[in-house]
């Protein structure tokens, strides 16, 4: 019969026309990154310090699991993701619908929120050092000026739960110990405060994409504020929301620049930045392995379990958020 | 608004008024928000420290080269994973899905090696290549070409248009919002890349300018005011780029009304 | 130019061959030089970055050979030692770069990257037994390794300085303290007298490092690694005592306060503090920092010492030749190398860098001694160079012992871990990391 064997030569050349499309970035993909990831497993399975010597099998990962450093710079980088991303993503959003409502100089603002993703963060983390100094730092000062006692912030070990305890003048009380410390608070805060404009910018563009039709039908039927917000917009916006959990969780796993910068004792102190013992989040553990202490097949090892830990993270993500979202197709 | 407003731009505006202090000033205690004598000299002087004119150049040749190849590959990608029949897509999703998933150590050797053995080092090559696809881009693309309604595809298809054009004449045009969102991302990002355009180059002449900013920092101590100068510098071509870029955002906005 | 550099290099060599030296170099004279370009990798950005380009474009501009000079990356960060590391995995290192010290040349040594100068030393483009005299013995045992059982220079000093003693005259003064401590005792007596007669914070450092720790323990001879380099050697009562002693500076007198990076440049400068340790090198960007209006001159001073000497530690950088390039490179790498650090240059770079001149010669020159008898404080590191101050010890493994270092002070001086808990503990994991996997 004609028709199935020239559906089927339609279908051929649209494979073949597909792959044409997909070739370009594939290409740069698969030799920028899917190489390197194989070749990374490769090192792994070698003691690899400056050049390669025995091959040892899964020796890295089983002296991996049982390194007391690794298993807290995992802890950390948990505690990091958990604390920054779902507040970034609903600062974002806030701020994207506020924007988005067309406000007056709502070109400005909207500059302003950005204004962080796009500079350099070397710089700016290095302000952020400044506001956080415990001697001279704004932070302080303005802590001074409400009449709270001056904390050490990116030098301090103990727990953010310490400034609740404060806060609540003593009333409430956590143990000390309990990640985050306020070093690695501080932290996040500024991370926070890095990446809300990418949110933001992100979820201007979905909110731009909600065709004005269902909004006016939605207002011609009653809901206002907070109820179109809950069953209206929200959950149009979900397939952003739940790319921008994803992106925003896996960034975060493997933020470098910032803690570097910030948690660590500056220039002074050392390769790798010499981080305080509550800020060695897992990128920092994996960066002083490959290029200070020079143990490439440890650290390919440690690189391999992140990524590990990172794909069940955004399996969780798929499967609690991923079932509530309303795709396109 | 206010509040929210002064709380992201406070360290900016820290950073902007470091730039015109004195190197003592810079770093007084207690501080002082506003400088005593406001040097505006310091830019010259940060200027003049290198050759900061070369190295806007090739951040701008960078950054472009990466948007513009970005933009390409991701478009083509994002609209064949949207809208074209092919098998083994699912596969084709899970590595691209996997590759975000990398830590960036662990690709730096590789890299460098491949990009050693291509004879690119020391190349704008090295700098752009490696950069010009990205899972990202794709991804948000894919998003925005799936709300292109497919009726439309159909009526194309009817008038004997090819997927490319129907891509290049329809899709595109329609999807303005996404395309400049993804090219400003993926121009912010190149311009600010420090540590690959560090691994990769060797010389001034091809050198951006995140790593000639580091000529403010030696091993005894930084000088705060010419970096934040030099930073300052740094980021106006992106602001013009970002005001630009804005009302493509706004007129994609108002399209989608229009619809 | 190169004729008259070639002359005189000839009549040394006579001169040497004359003498009666066991490691002279061979009695044939130095082949002429080639024309080859090499590169150099180094970490030096900012101000002596360009300074050291510009001894780079001299020799240049009087040598056949042509150095290209590149910063590839903070040396101090370990931006450099990432560069280097993926060269060599890439099989194209540089033909040589700066390194930060023995302990990074000893992972390269190891990792049979490296070509040791030792015998380039021995030729006859190299040194007698008398020239070699000539630079301070300490910069050179900083470079010498065990390569293949015998101690060999593999490594050539570039940058060298130590820590010292920095003060604020007035502030001393004030505490009624006539003269710098000579013992760690008296040092501890005097920060609490600062203590006492004003609101000045008595030491203001950043002591995460564990280099205060070390000069402390090697001044009263103890030692961090055993002579073999296999063990730990601090799990002991001198070192307790030498982390006792910071501990009660921190938490027991309440006279030192910990600090991170720099910052502590910032408050010594706008004459908040009385003393710090540091680098030799700070002075200058010490002094850069003070308000126009606090210029005061800052007294350096070397570190007290112990029972035994003036323990201290050498900072800096060396210099190191990779093996997989060509001989003719290796060579040229080696005539520069030898040229940056004669008299005149070493003296240039020096004066430029506020590193230490690496040989007596230079230290005796005019243009020396004038600087000196301007500024005396110049001949304080130097004394302290003679007086006892060492390299790390050259382990490959040292890089993964200083952090451990380091947490072992920082959780003393935090009061987490008693000091015997803290070296005890960095003594076991010291242990463990060195007999290997």
């Amino acid at each position: 019969m004609i028709r199935p064997s020239a559906a089927k030569a339609r279908h051929r050349r649209e494979a073949l026309e597909g792959y044409l499309f997909l070739c370009p970035a594939l290409a740069i993909i698969g030799l920028f990154y899917v190489y390197p990831a194989l070749y990374s497993l490769y090192v792994s399975l070698f003691r690899w310090e400056v050049v390669q010597e025995a091959f040892v099998g899964l020796r890295n990962y089983a002296h991996l699991l049982h390194d007391p450093g690794f298993g807290h710079s995992m802890l950390l980088s948990l505690v990091y993701v958990a604390g920054s991303v779902p507040l970034e993503i609903a600062i974002g959003l806030g701020l994207a619908i506020l924007l988005h409502q067309g406000l007056r100089a709502r070109a400005f603002f909207r500059l302003l929120y950005f204004l962080p993703y796009i500079t350099s963060q070397v710089a700016l983390s290095l302000v952020w050092g400044w506001i956080f100094n415990a001697q001279y730092g704004v932070a302080n000062a303005v802590l001074g000026l409400l009449h709270l006692p001056p904390q050490g912030w990116l030098l301090a070990n103990n727990g953010a739960s310490s400034v609740f305890q404060v806060a609540s003048g003593g009333h409430l009380h956590l143990p000390d110990s309990l990640p985050p410390s306020l070093a690695l608070a501080s932290i996040m805060l500024v991370s926070v405060w890095f990446y809300v404009g990418f949110h933001t910018v992100v979820y201007l563009s979905g909110l731009s994409a909600i065709p004005t039709e269902v909004t006016e039908a939605a207002r011609i039927d009653g809901a206002a504020g907070f109820n179109l917000f809950r069953y209206i917009t929200f959950p149009l916006l979900t397939p952003t929301t739940y790319f921008l959990l994803i992106v925003a969780t896996i960034g975060a796993m493997t933020s470098f620049n910032i803690v570097y910068i910030l948690g660590g004792g500056g220039v002074q102190a050392g390769c790798g930045g010499n981080p305080l013992e509550t800020t060695k989040v897992a990128a920092l553990f994996i960066f002083d392995r490959f290029w200070c202490q020079t143990e490439l097949g440890y650290a390919s090892a440690a690189a391999f379990i992140l990524s590990l830990v990172i794909l069940a993270l955004t399996v969780l993500n798929v499967r609690t958020v991923g079932r509530r979202v309303a795709f396109a197709d | 608004m206010t509040v929210a407003g002064v709380l992201m731009a406070f360290p900016f505006l820290w950073m902007a008024l470091t730039s015109l202090k004195s190197e003592s000033e810079a770093t007084i205690f207690p501080p002082r928000l506003l400088p005593q004598n406001w040097l505006f000299s310091n830019y010259l002087l940060a200027w003049h420290s290198a050759p900061f004119a070369r190295y806007f150049l090739n951040s701008g040749i960078v950054a472009v080269g990466q948007t513009v190849l970005g933009l390409f590959s991701s478009a083509l990608a994002a609209y064949a994973l949207a809208r074209m029949r092919i098998p083994g897509k699912r596969i084709i999703f899970g590595i691209l899905i996997a590759t975000l998933m990398i830590p960036p150590e662990a690709t730096l050797i590789p890299n460098y090696i491949t990009i050693q053995r291509l004879h690119w080092y020391d190349t704008y090559f090295a700098l752009i290549v490696p950069f010009g696809a990205s899972v990202l881009s794709i991804f948000l693309l894919r998003q925005a070409f799936l709300q292109v309604p497919h009726e439309l595809y159909e009526a194309a298809v009817l008038d004997g248009c090819s997927h490319a054009r129907y891509l290049a004449r329809i899709v595109l045009p329609l999807s303005r919002s996404a395309l400049a969102v993804v090219g400003l991302l993926t121009f912010i990002r190149g311009w600010n890349d420090f540590q690959w355009p560090l691994i990769v180059t060797s010389s001034e002449s091809v050198r951006p300018i995140q790593v000639g900013l580091s000529i403010f920092e030696s091993d005894v101590s930084t000088q705060f005011q010419l970096l934040m100068a030099g930073t300052m510098m740094a980021v106006v071509p992106i602001l013009i780029l970002f005001l630009i870029a804005q009302r493509q955002l706004v007129q994609g906005i108002s399209r989608a009304g229009l619809r | 130019m190169i004729r008259s550099r070639l002359a005189s290099l000839g009549v040394l060599l006579l001169l040497a061959a004359c003498g009666t030296q066991s490691n002279a170099p061979n009695s044939a004279t130095a082949a002429p030089e080639e024309a080859v370009t090499i590169t150099f990798w180094h970490g030096q950005s900012g101000v002596l970055g360009q300074r050291l380009q510009t001894l780079v474009d001299q020799f240049n501009s009087t040598h056949k050979i042509h150095v290209n000079a590149s910063f590839e990356g903070s040396y101090t960060s370990g931006q450099l030692q990432q560069k280097i590391v993926a060269a060599i995995q890439a099989g194209t290192p540089p033909d040589l770069a700066q390194v930060p010290g023995p302990a990074d040349a000893a992972q390269f040594v190891k990792a049979n990257a490296v070509t040791p100068v030792q015998q380039f030393v021995d030729s006859p483009d190299g040194f007698t037994a008398s020239e070699l005299k000539d630079f301070y013995p300490a910069f050179l045992d900083d470079n010498r390794l065990v390569v293949n059982g015998k101690k060999e220079l593999v490594s050539w000093p570039l940058s060298k300085s130590v820590s010292v003693l920095y003060y604020n005259p007035s502030l001393v003064q004030q505490a009624g303290i006539s003269a710098p401590p000579r013992t760690w005792d008296e040092f501890r007596q005097d920060l609490l007298a600062v203590k006492q007669h004003s609101s000045a914070v008595p030491l203001e450092w950043t002591p995460d490092l564990y280099y205060f720790w070390a000069a402390y323990l090697r001044g009263n001879g103890g030692d961090i690694l055993s002579p073999s380099l296999d063990k730990a050697a601090f799990n002991n009562d001198k070192g307790i005592a030498a982390l006792q002693y910071e501990a009660n500076l921190v938490l027991a007198d309440k006279t030192a306060v910990v600090t991170k990076g720099f910052d502590w440049q910032n408050d010594f400068a706008n004459g908040k503090v009385a003393y710090s340790v540091s680098t030799s090198v700070s002075l200058p960007y010490i002094e850069q920092a003070m308000p126009a209006s606090g210029k005061f001159q800052i007294g350096e001073a070397s570190l007290p010492a112990g029972s035994v000497k003036a323990g201290n530690t050498l900072f800096g950088n060396n210099l190191l030749i990779f093996n997989k390039v060509p001989q003719s490179h290796q060579r040229a790498a080696w005539l520069f190398m030898k040229w940056l650090t004669d008299t005149d240059q070493t003296v240039a770079w020096a004066l430029a860098s506020g590193y230490l001149p690496l040989r007596n010669s230079a230290l005796k020159s005019a243009t020396y001694q004038q600087k000196v008898a301007a500024d005396p404080r110049l001949s304080v590191p130097l004394a302290a160079v003679s007086s006892g101050a060492e390299g790390v010890q050259a382990s490959p493994d040292w890089n993964k012992l200083q952090p451990i270092l380091n947490d072992m002070v920082v959780a003393a001086l935090a009061g987490r871990k008693t000091p015997q808990k803290a070296i005890s503990d960095a003594s076991d994991q010291v242990n463990s990391t060195l007999s290997g996997y």
